[in-house]
């Protein structure tokens, strides 16, 4: 039988990997390259691009160039409105509809566009084993939905695969690190990669693996990073304007992400585009602590996933043993620091974060070719299933964070008189109200005899297999009449469709941004200011006399430009006022984590 | 360990044990199987949860789909069904409330219903809880999200934020504190349990008492899940 091989299939970078000696291993590819980039070039849809070769002509083909196409695999078009990640392709899909790709003058799935990456690892997994590889392993985020997985498993066999296994990446990576590193604890996964945020909590007991909870965010991570660096150089340049030149966003994000990573090791990074847009070049000094005040809400938004996670397992901080970075982001000192205060230790940074869940991937593969017996990986689903019941509720059969396999069910009957047929409304999620949730799938039980309201049983049973993807089985327990689902991915869509969407994707990008821009800024600007002002009251005599002077300056400039039109004007004077509050927003920080230490009862 | 029997369905004969003796194949387990049997332990109140822990896992090793893979596929079906069995069986083992409710399922031969009423013993604690949570939904609704590091740095230390935070780890470790004394209560009608015989009023008595406890236990889960939700609602 051929071998088995691990796949991170990321956002930003893919790797592949394969257990050799017992020992997993990243294959290069031909020019020795260890990440491959997850980027697309679909100019001519009968030779994609992949990789660097891609990125190399992105410039060139701006909009037939995609990259981060995994934020939008197993997704409908509502989801993904407001979505600000920094593109230069068009991506279509309304309301229930699949989401898909626009380049090389037709439609694509993501997950289509995934397989063409795919098919890149598989030739240069081929090329290094010297022999046909068709069997993987694939990584997806711990917080990934059926739907989402469901895409990536098709990814997997639009590639040629039979994919033997999704798994979870933080739960990857943690194979990956106890494999030589601990007998016995608790961990905590920390990844933050290009597109997506898990934290999940893991207990390692000789070769077992067992996760005990997890929690995380599909849509935060590097790329929203780049994007708010993006923002911050065009502030800076405001008689440049690029929102019709494809080519200037692209490199205009290129050089957003060089500044992101030099700022993991510097204090401070010059931006230089010679010719940026109509003639003119873009320079400007980005500090370290700049670059932090623009990313801080998104950072501090991992902090309440990992209590949530801490929470969900039962534990305390105290009870971790070790923290583990996973996943580019995961470089970026501020994203340490804040992992560090949550989890009251430094992170243990000794994997490679760009490697460790391809490794672990590798670990997988070699468990199910037989070769590594002793290991056992203990996974949990991420979020909670169930049903529609009366009142639009959601009616939990599977809750979030337990072990899979799994089955479950439950018995239903009825709401009226002589009803011969029952809808199933399949969910999953973590809200009160079926609405809320994402919907997987609708099914009708039919055949079930007249009689009165409340009468007929119905048994409902969900099973999650080993790789997280839910069945569905309906019966009537007096008929035995069954019913078994296999929850596809999201609908797919006429080409009719596609076409009239593609045109109301272009109507609707003319409305009036700017103005809403304004508003925005003033109502957040006030906000600042009276912040500012009641900080300065409570702890302002803990600052030194020039410190408060630059933020009364500030201060004074926010409130100045707070009535005028200039949004540029305005938006400088925010940031300036946002760099100058640092250390006191710090000193307040400090001042409420010693509170709440103060008030915690000791045990 | 404790035996269970069962009929081998590759080869016919006759096996105790996972796995069939004489042809090697995964046994099936039945869609009701006792737990407490699954795992080798007597129904009682109480259990070792290091040991339960550790069969489980050896268990695992044995029984997961991943350990299975080469298997023929009737066997991988049955495989996905033992495991599933084993995953619920420690659920509930592990966790004294679902313990105890399983345990009481059993001796009245009805799964006991969910717990619908605030028993006594906690009463005060509930109403506690329950006047905070109002207060502090009433300011989490009053308040906006922050949009700037200092605006969230204020909202971080304001007056009524930090009392509330203060009352609800005080209520946390109150609540703590009730969850060890009904651990407590167990361990000691555990102790009583091999006393009393199955069927007689004494042995009705303990477990109606248990009966109690899981309810008690389902209450302050609710309780420390709320008082959780709200600390993290307020601390983000």
């Amino acid at each position: 039988m051929s071998k088995i091989i691990g796949i991170d299939l990321g956002t930003t970078n893919s790797v592949v990997a394969v257990m050799d000696l017992g020992v997993p291993s990243v294959i290069p590819d031909a020019e020795g390259r260890r990440l491959t980039p997850s980027v697309v070039g679909l100019a001519d849809p009968d030779a994609p691009l992949v990789g660097v070769a891609a990125q190399r002509q992105a410039a060139v083909h701006a909009t037939d160039t995609v990259a981060s196409v995994k934020r939008f695999m197993g997704r409908r078009g509502d989801e993904i409105e407001g979505e600000a990640m920094a593109r230069t392709y068009t991506v279509i899909g309304k309301g229930d509809a699949a989401v898909k790709v626009v380049a090389g003058g037709r439609t694509w799935a993501p997950e289509e566009v995934a397989a063409k990456v795919l098919e890149k690892l598989k030739a240069d997994a081929e090329r290094y084993l010297e022999e046909p590889v068709s069997r993987a392993v694939i990584t997806v985020p711990a917080y990934f939905n059926d739907a989402q997985r469901a895409a990536t498993k098709r990814a997997g066999e639009l590639a040629g695969f039979t994919v033997e296994r999704i798994i979870n990446e933080p739960t990857a990576a943690c194979l990956a690190y106890g494999m030589d590193r601990m007998k016995q604890g608790v961990v905590a996964v920390y990844d933050l990669g290009g597109g997506t945020f898990d934290i999940s909590i893991v207990e390692i007991r000789g070769n077992v693996f067992k996760v005990l909870s997890t929690t995380g965010n599909t849509r935060l991570g590097g790329d929203d990073f780049d994007r708010s660096v993006m923002d911050w150089l065009l502030m800076k340049a405001p008689d440049i304007d690029v929102s019709a030149d494809l080519e200037a966003q692209t490199r205009l994000k290129e050089a957003a992400e060089a500044a992101k990573c030099a700022l993991s090791t510097q204090e401070a990074f010059e931006v230089a585009i010679p010719f940026l847009s109509g003639g003119k070049s873009l320079n400007a000094v980005l500090t370290r602590a700049t670059f932090e005040s623009l990313i801080a809400s998104r950072v501090d938004e991992t902090r309440a996933a990992c209590l949530q996670a801490l929470h969900d397992a039962s534990l305390e901080p105290e009870a971790i043993e070790a923290v583990i970075l996973v996943g580019g982001s995961t470089r970026i000192p501020l994203v340490r620091r804040v992992v560090a205060q949550v989890f009251g230790k430094e992170p243990d940074t000794s994997v490679n974060p760009d490697e460790a869940v391809a490794l672990g991937a590798g670990v997988q593969a070699g468990i199910l070719a037989g070769g590594v017996s002793d290991t056992l990986l203990l996974d949990v689903t991420p979020l909670s299933l169930g049903i529609e019941t009366f009142g639009g509720l959601m009616n939990v059969i599977i809750p979030r964070n337990t072990t899979i396999p799994t089955k479950a069910g439950e018995l239903f009957t009825t709401a009226v008189d002589g009803q011969k047929a029952v809808n199933i409304h399949v969910l999953q999620g973590e809200r009160e109200m079926a609405g809320d949730n994402w919907t997987l799938g609708r099914f009708s039980l039919e055949g079930i005899e007249a009689q009165p309201a409340g009468i007929p049983r119905i048994g409902v049973q969900f099973t999650i297999d080993a790789d997280g993807i839910l069945h569905v089985l309906a019966r009537d327990t007096a008929t035995g009449k069954e019913k078994v689902v296999r929850m596809k991915a999201a609908v797919d869509i006429s080409d009719a469709d596609v076409e009239h969407m593609v045109q109301q994707a272009v109507a609707h990008a003319r409305a009036d941004v700017q103005k809403r821009q304004l508003v925005e800024a003033q109502l957040s600007a006030d906000e600042m200011l009276r912040a500012t002002a009641k900080a300065l009251e409570r702890y302002g005599d803990r600052l030194e006399a020039t410190e408060r002077q630059r933020i009364d300056r500030a201060w004074k400039a926010v409130k100045e430009a707070i009535d005028g039109d200039d949004l540029n004007g305005l938006k400088e004077a925010k940031q300036a006022l946002d760099e100058a509050t640092q250390r006191l927003a710090d000193i307040m920080f400090a001042e409420a984590v010693k509170d709440r230490a103060a008030a915690k009862p000791h045990e | 360990m404790k035996e269970i029997k069962v009929k081998c369905l590759s080869c016919g004969s006759l096996e105790g044990g996972d796995f069939c003796g004489t042809c090697h194949t995964v046994l099936p387990i039945e869609q009701d199987v006792d737990y407490f049997r699954l795992f080798g332990l007597e129904p009682r109140p109480a259990v070792d949860r290091e040991a339960l822990k550790a069969t489980f896992l050896d268990l695992s090793q044995k029984l997961h789909p991943d350990h299975n893979v080469q298997a023929d596929p009737e066997t991988r079906v049955r495989v996905l069904g033992v495991s599933a069995q084993l995953n619920r069986g420690y659920t509930t083992l592990v966790d004294t409330k679902e313990r105890l409710r399983y345990l009481v399922g059993k001796a009245h031969d009805e799964e006991p219903a969910e717990a619908n009423r605030v028993p006594h013993e906690i009463m005060e604690l509930f109403f506690e809880v329950h006047d905070l949570m109002q207060e502090v939904d009433a300011h989490l609704k009053a308040r906006k999200p922050a949009a700037s590091r200092i605006a969230a740095a204020v909202a971080e230390t304001d007056v009524d934020k930090v009392r509330f935070l203060d009352a609800i780890a005080g209520l946390k470790a109150r609540t703590r504190e009730r969850f060890a004394a009904v651990e407590d209560e167990v361990a000691k009608l555990d102790a009583a349990w091999d006393a009393t015989r199955e069927g007689t009023g004494e042995r009705e008595k303990l477990v109606g008492r248990l009966a109690e406890l899981a309810d008690v236990l389902a209450y302050l889960g609710r309780l420390k899940t709320s008082l959780a939700q709200k600390e993290l609602a307020l601390s983000t």
